[in-house]
């Protein structure tokens, strides 16, 4: 059974539909990222599971119990937000153990469990300090260790690390995780950072406008993306028009040329298909060389371990980006022609 | 930068110099011309008789006549103050809320800024109008058989006056407090709520104690608005509700007597009751806003 399950949930503002009947279901302990362009409804899902606003229709059920009704307040549910919600008038401790208080928990047990919080997001040293005083990322600890010191049944997160630069982020996404693993919280986490709905989810929900673009793990999103919307959004992807050449023997026409791809395989001929190739799958070699398809560098790109060739296809103006080992791609001019090469069960066949 | 004194000597040269002594300066010749020096020649005025130093029109201030006056100017602002902000304070609430149209808030702020500065003698007779013993209001109310004078109100009495302050200390009131309640942030509000905090709960632990430190200044400044009214309460009930400003005009426009220097040194007494309000408040201030980021 599932622990929180989103039914058929609508919502709309004025004659606008934010969220057109989305469900989902999470098992307990589970960490799942809603992950979508900015207005996708990401937040307005989250603020209705937390209860700030009401569906339209549809239900939130948690632990097999209707709570669409429920004030926010009786929900028991940590919700961390984008920035600036501690209380400034409080120390990081006393925002911690603002939930205990207002539950009328006794001092002592308070202080305890206030510290074993800020302990887990590592600010034990700065429980006295005042907000203003901590900085943008020690905030959002503070605001995490406070959402986790009521032990929520459920922890929402809204972008939570959106305002951070990039290497606190990262920092604080793999204590976000290693946080959640080991207090086994359910946790709804809100992201329009696909890296870091991929690095940190058991299964990513894409949403794209109001409603459900795909469901899975983060490899299956990846790797299998379900449309064209999702394959364009979650990582870098070259998008080829292609038709189906041979449904038996796996070959497709791109740009002209009879390439492989084995999940042409069964696909009627004739069809009309997005060609997908991420940039890892695609090997560039020598221009004599049988090449899938030929083209020529116009553009690099240094990623450090990393770099991304852009190589314009011959005959037309399509690109595709190869993405190989620096060392390796030192060896290629831009300007210079080459053969476009993958292994046959790479590219990702979406029908147009 | 070569123009830098080696040695920052004293508090202009350790904030930049010959920069900041340009700019401030003309601040500086102000707050000198218009602030120091009129308070230097009180003193002087306050202290000097026509033999010499004096402590007799300091003295003077112990009077019975005088006491009550400090006593009901005192009284009267403290209470206008109370009155504005409470009243000020929760109108600016309501009309900050969501939901509230938006036409509203732009309407409120511009008669506020109307009213706030709406004093004086025009405020006078358009009560004298209403609510006089002859009045509008108090026609109307007699009328259906209310005999509001016959209660024992009278607008010419410190409720009465307290009543007429009202009119301009709540819009100024609103027009001061509206920024501090927009900045109350809705994601504390939420939180709290998230937290399991009830309405209750937010205010007392986060709304409120937040807006402390702007409600005490806006206390401050009602009650330094009220304190130095004149010509309201002049225009209103001249002699029959003692105040200090009332006083000041009675003794240098001479209704019974004219003395420079008792004019002075009753100044002289509104100046020491601001300043030590303003200790106080500076006292409170310092306790409520220790989380205030400086
Ligand atoms: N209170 C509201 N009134 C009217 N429209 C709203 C309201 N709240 C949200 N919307 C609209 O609903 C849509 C979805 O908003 P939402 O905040 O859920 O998006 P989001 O996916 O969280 O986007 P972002 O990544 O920018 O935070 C947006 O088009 C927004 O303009
Ligand atoms: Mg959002």
């Amino acid at each position: 059974m599932s622990y929180l399950q989103l039914d058929a949930v609508a919502k709309h503002y004025g004659s606008r539909t934010v969220l057109r009947d989305v469900s989902i279901d999470l098992k307990a302990g589970e960490f799942v990222s809603l992950l979508g362009p900015s207005g996708c409804g990401k937040t307005t899902l989250l603020r209705i599971v937390a209860g700030f606003d009401q569906p339209d229709s549809g239900r939130v059920v948690l632990e097999g119990r209707d709570i669409s009704g429920l004030a926010p307040a009786k929900r028991q549910m940590g919700m961390v937000f984008q920035a600036y919600s501690l209380f400034p008038n409080m120390t990081a401790q006393e925002n911690v153990q603002f939930g205990l208080r207002v539950r009328r928990q006794d001092a002592a047990a308070q202080q305890k469990r206030a510290r074993e919080v800020l302990e887990l997001v590592g600010l034990a040293e700065h429980a006295q300090k005042y907000p203003h005083q901590l900085s943008g990322g020690q905030q959002q600890r503070v605001a995490l260790a406070r959402a986790l010191a009521i032990s929520p049944a459920l922890l929402l997160l809204d972008e939570p690390l959106s305002a951070l630069d990039a290497k606190v982020r990262v920092q604080l996404r793999d204590e976000i995780r290693r946080i959640q693993q080991e207090t086994g919280v359910t946790t709804l986490f809100v992201t329009h950072d696909q890296e870091e709905a991929l690095s940190i989810s058991d299964r990513v929900v894409v949403m794209h406008d109001g409603v459900l673009a795909q469901v899975g793990e983060p490899a299956a999103i990846y790797g299998e993306p379900a449309n064209i919307f999702v394959a364009r959004f979650v990582g870098a992807v070259a998008e080829l028009p292609g038709v189906v050449a041979d449904g038996s023997g796996g070959m497709v026409t791109v740009l002209g040329r009879q390439v492989a791809a084995s999940r042409a395989r069964g696909m009627a001929a004739g069809t009309r298909v997005y060609f997908l190739l991420r940039p890892e799958t695609v090997r560039l070699g020598p221009p004599d060389a049988a090449g899938m398809l030929h083209g020529t560098v116009i553009a690099r790109t240094f990623f450090g371990a990393l770099t991304s060739l852009k190589v314009e296809i011959t005959g037309g103006t399509d690109c595709v980006t190869a993405a190989m080992a620096s060392g390796d791609a030192a060896n290629i001019a831009i300007g210079s022609t080459v053969s476009v090469n993958w292994d046959p069960d790479s590219p990702r066949l979406l029908v147009a | 930068m070569s123009l830098r004194p080696v040695k920052s000597a004293g508090p202009l040269a350790r904030s930049g110099g010959l920069f900041t002594l340009v700019f401030m300066a003309p601040f500086l010749l102000y707050v000198t011309a218009f602030l120091i020096l009129p308070t230097l020649m009180l003193l002087a005025t306050a202290f000097l008789g026509k033999h010499g130093p004096t402590l007799h029109y300091v003295a003077s201030l112990g009077q019975g006549q005088t006491v009550v006056a400090f006593r009901n100017s005192i009284e009267l602002s403290a209470l206008a103050a109370l009155v504005g902000l409470v009243v000020g304070g929760l109108a600016a609430y309501f009309v900050l809320r969501p939901g509230m149209p938006r036409g509203l808030r732009s309407l409120v702020t511009t008669f506020g800024a109307v009213a706030a500065n709406f004093a004086g003698v025009p405020l006078a007779f358009a009560f004298i109008a209403t609510l006089g013993s002859l009045g509008m209001i108090t026609v109307w109310f007699k009328d259906i058989g209310v005999n509001l004078y016959g209660m024992g109100f009278t607008l010419y009495s410190m409720p009465g006056l307290v009543l007429v302050y009202a009119y301009f200390q709540v819009p100024l009131m609103i027009i001061v407090i509206t920024p501090a309640l927009e900045a109350l942030r809705r994601e504390w509000r939420e939180a709290a709520e998230n937290l399991g905090a009830s309405t209750w709960d937010y205010w007392r632990h986060v709304g409120l104690p937040i807006l402390l430190p702007s409600l005490l200044s806006a206390y401050i400044l009602l009650f330094g608005n009220a304190f130095s009214a004149y010509a309201t309460p002049y225009a209103l009930t001249s002699g029959i509700v003692a105040l200090v400003p009332v006083e000041i005009s009675n003794v240098l426009s001479g209704n019974v007597m004219v003395s420079q220097q008792t004019g002075a040194a009753l100044a002289l007494g509104m100046i020491v009751v601001m300043v030590v309000v303003m200790g106080i408040y500076a006292l409170i201030a310092r306790r409520v806003g220790r989380w205030v980021k400086r």
